[in-house]
Formats: C-alpha cells, sequence, structure tokens
C-alpha cells in the first residue's frame, strides 16, 4: 500500500481469539464507516514476509494505531499470558518517538476493559489516551469513532450511536451475505471480511441517498 | 452532513480481484435490495431492507408482522 495512505491507515493491534471477535469485528466496522482502512497482522496470511517484518511494515505504514490491551488473562491452553499486544504498542510509540518525518504525528488509541486498570499491570504508558469498552461493542464503536473524529479534517464523522446501528443492521445481513457467496461465516479472511463491510456501506449510502427526505406526520 | 452528499467510506487494504469484487459487490445488492433472505425468511430481510434504508421506525412498526400481515401492516403504517 502508497505511502500515500498514511493519513488514512489505521494499525489495528487487538486480540483475534473467539472472545474477542465481537469487539475486534466492530473495530475494524467503526474504522471503515469513518473513511479509514485498518490494517492487521492478519494480512499476513496472505503476504510472504515474517511475522516481525510485516508488523514493523504496517506500523510505518499508519499514521494511526487503536492497541487493546485488555487480553490480561492467561491463555486458556498454555496458561500462560499472551504479551503481542503490549509488544506491538511499544514498536507504535517508539515509532513516533524516535521516528523521524511524519512518524512522528502518529496517533494512538489505547482500549482496555476498564478506564484504569492499566495502571495495575502497564502502567508505563499512563498520559496516553485509553478509553474503556467494557467488553461493550457499542463502546468500542465509539470509542474509535470518538478518537478518530478530531483527527479527521474537513468532514465530519456519523456519531457512535449511528456507526453501531449501522454495524448491527450489517451483521444482521452478514449470514445472508456469506450464504449468497459461498462464504463460512465462521472463518471470514480479514480481506473478505474488510472488502464486505466496505462494499456494504457503500450500498447502504447510495440507497440512503435515494431515499426521500422523512416526512412528519401531525398526530390526529 | 449532508444527506445527499456521498460518505467517506475506508478501502480495505488488500483488495479482491475484479471478478471476486463483482461477486460481492452483486451479494451486497441483493441482500439489501431483499432479494436474498437471511434464513429468518423474506419478512425479516424486507425490515432488515427497511432498516437499512434508514425506515427505522416503519421496521419497528412491522416487526411483530410477517409475510401478508406485513405487507398490509406497511400499507396501514404508510397511509
Amino acid at each position: 500500500m502508497p505511502a500515500a495512505h498514511y493519513n488514512t491507515n489505521v494499525f489495528v493491534n487487538c486480540p483475534f481469539d473467539p472472545a474477542f471477535a465481537p469487539l475486534f469485528d466492530a473495530v475494524i466496522f467503526a474504522v471503515l464507516d469513518c473513511g479509514y482502512t485498518p490494517r492487521c497482522t492478519l494480512e499476513i496470511q496472505d503476504s510472504g514476509q515474517s511475522r516481525i517484518d510485516k508488523i514493523h511494515a504496517l506500523i510505518e505504514q499508519s499514521r494511526c494505531g487503536i492497541h487493546d490491551i485488555s487480553r490480561t488473562q492467561p491463555d486458556a491452553g498454555s496458561r500462560l499470558p499472551r504479551f503481542n499486544m503490549p509488544f506491538e504498542l511499544g514498536l507504535f510509540l517508539g515509532a513516533r518517538r524516535f521516528g523521524s518525518g511524519n512518524q512522528r504525528n502518529k496517533a494512538c488509541l489505547i482500549l482496555d476493559r476498564d478506564r484504569y486498570r492499566y495502571q495495575k499491570y502497564l502502567s508505563d504508558i499512563a498520559g496516553q489516551d485509553i478509553r474503556a469498552h467494557h467488553n461493550r461493542v457499542e463502546d468500542a464503536i465509539t470509542a474509535v469513532r470518538d478518537w478518530l473524529s478530531p483527527l479527521t479534517s474537513g468532514r465530519s464523522l456519523p456519531g457512535g450511536r449511528e456507526v453501531t446501528r449501522r454495524y448491527h443492521v450489517f451483521r444482521r445481513a452478514l449470514p445472508a451475505l456469506c450464504r449468497s457467496l459461498r462464504l463460512d461465516r465462521e472463518s471470514l479472511t480479514f480481506t473478505d471480511y474488510t472488502n464486505l463491510i466496505s462494499f456494504w456501506l457503500q450500498e447502504e449510502s447510495r440507497l440512503s441517498r435515494q431515499r426521500p427526505p422523512a416526512r412528519h406526520h401531525r398526530q390526529s | 452532513m449532508s444527506a445527499t452528499h456521498p460518505r467517506v467510506i475506508g478501502r480495505p487494504a488488500a483488495r479482491l480481484s475484479r471478478a471476486r469484487e463483482a461477486a460481492f459487490r452483486k451479494a451486497v445488492h441483493d441482500v439489501l435490495a431483499g432479494q436474498v433472505g437471511n434464513g429468518r425468511g423474506q419478512s425479516e430481510a424486507r425490515l432488515d431492507r427497511a432498516e437499512a434504508c434508514g425506515t427505522q421506525s416503519l421496521a419497528e412498526h412491522l416487526k411483530p408482522f410477517s409475510g401478508s400481515r406485513l405487507r398490509h401492516a406497511r400499507a396501514r403504517v404508510s397511509r
């Protein structure tokens, strides 16, 4: 992806496990609905790059970064915690601090389950933009939208409630979309999922513009 | 944001092949046009379409109804 997209690329650094999937799916939708391009390591499966090289490239190509650090509990299988999210957050903050040129204007949203929980396990990040999603889709979408809004010049973003409404309508349509395309809903690739969202939003926007303005009826 | 002004929508980093993109666009169009059900019956698909088009209050009115009752209810509500 060319450097021209740097300002609209959003590096999404979140858990990929099934328990987090509802929030991950919602965050990806919110990023696209706000006019940005989500980038994440799930793109790696389609490329021949090594994982760390790809992470470096994604961070370098993205002005914005969303980092969810809520997955603090040990993995159910290994009983060990996973450090990928804090590691990639550190890389992102390091790029902003030590990088040159436009790397220095990076913007970063850190999500956790509760607002001040990070102080117990990652207190070094105090002073960053940390917001709570309370494991709720609505809160995650609103956090992403509200964070992107001041970073977006020249246009206004739809409100968090509107993005959430559209997300729920899209989710209801997703089984039919998958059936129509003979895709397995549970194992959609990141590429397929993001393209489905983007096309759905484009078509939904087109239909909305065709709709006649709402008329107000008098109550008799 | 103007109702008639096109929204800015994010573009995925990884693009699909032209044939695959055409298939995706057709599936999206058909589902939003209510031509493809979502496994819960055509009435529900119509409700989804109504909601997708933004007529949420109409969809709320029609939720208890299905099939031919949906058509009658829609006629009543829109009158």
